[in-house]
């Protein structure tokens, strides 16, 4: 079901909210068996779909998500459930307040029942630097289903949930919904509030949602999407209203969209490029022109990226150090700089470990300049890059990542091979525009394929119109995968 | 033989009601640990922080005082150092373009000194540390107070001219309510950077002295370092670029520890907060508010003659030179007369009694009435004296007069009387007065005794005088 | 070129300890990536401005308001070791 069938089967009493959350968390158990989608699933959460069956039967009036059963990747706060970011170092943490988004999923009636697995502290795109043990994926259990919200594409492709939350620093929403077969995300910069998500690289996150259905995601959306004033980086007049929009659009008349010209080449698996040209006839059929359109700075997105985002996550993870509240190694006398040493060395993973290190020396003095500062002004260039494309095109288009979801281990011995997938979806955290990856096909071996549409800061709307618009012309469409 | 370069830097605890980046209230002394916290100042996992509009502006007017250039742009960033009292293990502070550059403070000798920067910044949280254990206690209250620092230019050249600095530094700071200001409670912390040099030669190691708690520490380490670095440069040695703290018991400074070159901050643009723009017509509106600094009172009081030294103490406290001003637009007799007050008997009552001004019920209005009765020959010089206290304690003099019927007897036929009743109960003291007429004094006390203390003196005296011709 | 004793040094400064041997290759691959981070040394970015932040707000500011979120209890909730009322942490030697 989705999210719009819930709500509806809930109003209208024809479901109650105890029924739903109770086989929702069954399914949860059983995929978590199978796929290790899940890093805590909460069993308590039966007692707020009572509540709300209460709410429900006192003739309160109800928000937009009553009852809809969510999932949330594990390094978005949870008041009183435990979040741990995939980390041995937050194993024990819980929250002492909600992150904003869910505070909002929450207040409009949603339920989250589990906490997503994912690569430790948002660093991975496989879902397998998880302190908590690989995930796989449901369309091929020998596969991975992308990272690092890994956990949350498992449990919308599996129809555990209709939307999950994730978060998107680099691709990480979109390109595990490419490799699960859902439609995953990124807003805007600044469009949902990052208060209480546990951060990565700061001028890069975003929370993003995978979903099955284009309504569903303009109903999250509509739910979460507002200014925080406890996030500094919210933006101030987000007047978009996806629901109205959502089905305004019928096709894509007069619709501009440019094919990147360097990440649309033979970089792509044959499988993907088969789809991507599949694409670009369907979105033709559906009135829309479609051009090639170079923008000569993307290739440098890599380098910039991998810049950038250690050198904030050597920063962001400085807090985690065995003192206040994350877990500590050692004792006491041996006093605070041999503790913190031990702590993080010990409790972070091998990649986080890398990251911080390679972030450390990008920002140290001396070299700041070289690579950090440097890094920062070729993500100017690549945002010039995209301006100047925007004038001409209302969208622009890529595949998600050049493959499809390779097999478990495949890529864990080259470093820059997994980095390198990333070289289509990093461009939009870089530069902060809206991204969202569109389930089009599969490989032959039916494998998902998912294909990336870029637009404008602020433009939200139009990609669910997109999205939307697609779904409505196509079919099966996302679809729920059998377990 | 060796010139002195001193130079300062600062941190003032700004006076706003919640921390830089948190709603959280801004510490207390008298909290109980860990009562001031929230997840921001707790460095929790997905805290945000969030400009406190006060302080940017304190900071910009502070900035403006002392003569700064305030740049269009500006924002935070972070600097990063492990510690346990930095639950983020950054500080966010500011780097380039801080609130304020480039500024200058005249000292009384005329000198200017150069002041580097002032910027905006977070405190950190406090460490205890029990003895004979091995561990250590954190308390977050103080995590993320907003502080200005303010670094001067190595332009300082004497303990005195450092004390001096600072006072003014504290007196501007209180003057325009920006921080208490005040070293015993922590609200202001001078860390010292001294080194000693040939004349004409390049600038020496320099040392820092750290947690001084006091101006008078300032003043007694720098003479200490003084001597110290002296001795081992006549000795023919080097001085190592040594953090040092002073013991205040013994009277020295100790090393603290050994600096090996610059500390690596890491210094990163804060992702989390959007630049400041800071536009001329804001910069006017700060500048409208901000109250009068100590130097334009100062200047203001020796135009009403009152003397160099009494208008400098008025002048360099806030709540004294209020006071001063409520009083001298309501009394209209010689503004000299309520600074002899203000800086005589009223300051050694207050310091006797470790007061503040405005810790008494000494009112303004209060005061303008005694010295009013003085002048109208009502009361006595020495019977206000006697009632200055109950006075700063909050009566009103003209009530405390009517009812102790202290009124200055200046009745002739009165003083006649109580005069030659003295002539009488005396003659021996009469019999010295007219061998020497400046033994009259004893008789003008006897006098002021018997009429206990309210005879009006000048009559006194010219009416012994006429009795006895 | 990251050297061992680079490494030495980023691992003080990060305060993270890893062992000889991980330090070691850990050092390869960051040559190995640095190495081809020298792609963008050689870009022009002459007269280009660092982005730092995606967005091009400013003066977001927070009104001087006090409001009380946590009670030490609740504040010592989280903690890994409290006492007292404090933060019980290893034995720190005082700095500054």
């Amino acid at each position: 079901m989705t999210a719009h069938e819930i709500v509806s089967k809930i109003k209208s009493k024809k479901l109650s909210a105890e029924e739903l959350i109770s086989q929702a968390l069954k399914k949860a158990k059983i995929v978590q068996e199978k796929y290790n989608a899940f890093i805590t699933i909460d069993d308590k959460a039966i007692n707020k779909a009572k509540e709300l069956d209460t709410k429900i039967s006192n003739g309160e009036e109800l928000g937009l998500l009553a009852g809809v059963p969510v999932v949330v990747k594990d390094n978005i706060c949870s008041k009183d459930l435990r979040t741990t970011a995939g980390s041995k170092i937050l194993e024990t943490f819980i929250p002492p307040y909600n992150a904003t988004v869910v505070e909002r999923l929450e207040a409009a009636g949603a339920i989250v029942i589990a906490k997503a697995n994912m690569d430790e502290f948002g660093m991975g795109s496989s879902n397998e630097n998880s302190a908590y043990g690989i995930a796989k994926n449901p369309w091929d259990s020998s596969r991975v289903p992308g990272g690092s919200s890994g956990g949350s594409a498992i449990a919308v492709a599996t129809g555990v949930v209709p939307f999950a939350l994730g978060t998107d620093t680099g691709g990480s929403v979109r390109q595990p919904a490419s490799f699960t077969g859902t439609i995953g995300f990124k807003p805007t910069y600044g469009q949902l509030s990052r208060f209480g998500v546990v951060a990565y690289a700061s001028s890069l996150d975003q929370v993003g949602v995978i979903a099955r259905s284009s309504q569903d995601l303009a109903l999250a959306m509509e739910a979460m999407s507002s200014h925080d004033k406890n996030d500094s980086t919210s933006i101030k007049n987000t007047n978009l209203e996806f629901l109205k929009s959502v089905a305004s659009k019928k096709d894509l008349t007069s619709i501009k969209i440019g094919l990147i010209k360097e990440l649309c080449n033979e970089g792509n698996s044959d499988d993907v490029l088969g789809i991507l040209q599949e694409t670009q006839k369907q979105l033709e059929g559906l009135g829309a022109s479609v051009e090639t359109v170079s923008l000569e700075n993307v290739r440098y997105g890599i380098a910039s990226y991998y810049l950038v985002a250690p050198a904030e996550a050597s920063s962001n993870l400085a807090r985690y150090d065995g003192m206040i509240y994350s877990n500590r190694v050692g004792e006491n006398s041996e006093g605070q700089i041999d503790i913190m040493m031990k702590t993080r060395g010990e409790l972070f993973g091998p990649e986080v470990r890398k990251r911080i290190l390679m972030g450390s020396y990008a920002l140290s003095a001396g070299y700041y300049d070289a690579f950090y500062g440097k890094a920062l002004k070729v993500r100017k260039l690549i945002a010039n890059d995209f301006a100047r494309a925007f004038e001409s095109y209302d969208f622009l288009m890529t595949p998600t990542t050049p493959s499809v979801a390779y097999k478990i281990g495949e890529k864990t011995d080259d470093p820059l091979a997994m980095y390198l997938d990333d070289i289509d979806t990093v461009l939009a955290n870089l530069v902060g525009i809206p991204a969202i990856s569109l389930p089009m096909g599969q490989s032959k071996d039916n494998l998902p394929i998912g294909i990336q549409f870029f637009a404008p800061a602020l433009k939200d709307e139009t990609l669910l119109q997109l999205s939307n618009i697609i779904e409505q012309n196509s079919t099966n469409f996302a679809p729920i995968v059998k377990i | 033989m060796y010139e002195t370069v001193i130079g300062l830097e600062v941190h003032l605890a700004l006076s706003t009601n919640s921390k830089m980046f948190c709603s959280c209230p801004a510490e207390s002394q008298k909290n109980e640990a860990n009562t001031a916290s929230c997840p921001v100042c707790l460095g929790l996992p997905g805290s945000l922080p969030t400009i406190n509009e006060h302080a940017v502006e304190k900071g910009i007017m502070f900035s403006l005082a002392l003569d700064c250039q305030v740049p269009k742009r500006t924002q935070f960033h972070r600097k990063h150092y492990y510690y346990p009292d930095q639950p983020k293990n950054y500080q966010i502070s500011q780097y380039d373009h801080p609130v304020g550059e480039h500024g200058k403070l005249s000292l009384s000798n005329g000198r200017q000194i150069g002041i580097t920067r002032c910027h905006l910044e977070e405190d950190a949280g406090r460490l205890v540390h029990p003895s004979y254990v091995d561990y250590s206690l954190v308390d977050v209250n103080r995590a993320g107070t907003a502080l200005i620092e303010m670094v001067t230019e190595p332009e300082i050249e004497s303990s005195d001219e450092a004390r001096e600095f600072l006072r003014k530094i504290r007196a501007i700071a209180q003057a325009l309510g920006i921080s208490d200001a005040n070293p015993e409670e922590g609200k202001m912390r001078a860390d010292v950077n001294i080194s000693l040099r040939k004349a004409g030669e390049e600038l020496g190691t320099k040392v820092e002295i750290k947690n001084l708690n006091s101006f008078k520490s300032v003043q007694r380490s720098i003479e200490f370092e003084i001597k110290r670095q002296t001795r081992i440069l006549e000795d023919g040695g080097k001085i190592r670029q040594d953090t040092m703290g002073w013991d205040d018991g013994g009277q020295k400074t100790y090393l603290m520890r050994t600096k090996e070159g610059e500390a690596d901050y890491s210094y990163m643009p804060e992702p989390d907060l959007p630049p400041l723009i800071i536009s001329q017509e804001q910069i006017k509106q700060i500048k409208a508010k901000t109250p009068e600094l100590p130097d334009s009172k100062l200047a203001r009081y020796l135009e009403l003659k009152i003397k160099e030294q009494d208008a400098k103490q008025i002048a360099i406290d806030l709540h004294i030179s209020k006071f001063f001003d409520e009083v001298s637009t309501s009394y209209s007799g010689n503004s000299q007369t309520i600074a002899n007050w203000l800086t005589g008997d009223i300051a050694g009552y207050l310091n006797n009694n470790q007061l503040k001004i405005q810790e008494t019920k000494l009112s303004p209005q209060n005061l303008r009435k005694l010295l009013e009765l003085i002048d109208s020959k009502t009361i006595s010089g020495k019977v206000a004296k006697d009632i200055l206290e109950d006075v700063i304690n909050g009566h009103d003099p003209a009530k405390l007069v009517e009812e102790r019927a202290l009124g200055q007897i200046s009745d002739n036929s009165a003083i006649i009387a109580i005069a030659q009743k003295v002539i009488d109960d005396n003659p021996e003291l009469v019999e010295r007065v007219r061998a020497n007429p400046k033994a009259i004094n004893a008789l003008l006390g006897l006098v002021m005794r018997e009429s206990k203390g309210k005879a009006n003196p000048e009559l006194v005296r010219k009416t012994l005088q006429d009795i006895l011709a | 070129m990251i050297t061992d004793k680079d490494m030495q040094d980023l691992q003080k400064l990060a305060r993270l300890k890893v062992s000889d041997e991980e330090s070691h290759h850990l050092k390869d691959e960051l040559n190995k990536i640095m190495a081809y981070f020298e792609q963008i040394k050689d870009l022009d970015t002459d007269g280009i401005e660092e982005l730092a932040r995606p967005i091009d707000s400013f003066n977001i500011f927070r009104a001087d308001e006090q409001i009380i979120t946590y009670s030490q209890e609740e504040a010592l909730k989280i903690a890994v070791e409290a006492e007292d009322g404090f933060f019980k942490v290893p034995r720190t030697i005082d700095n500054d």
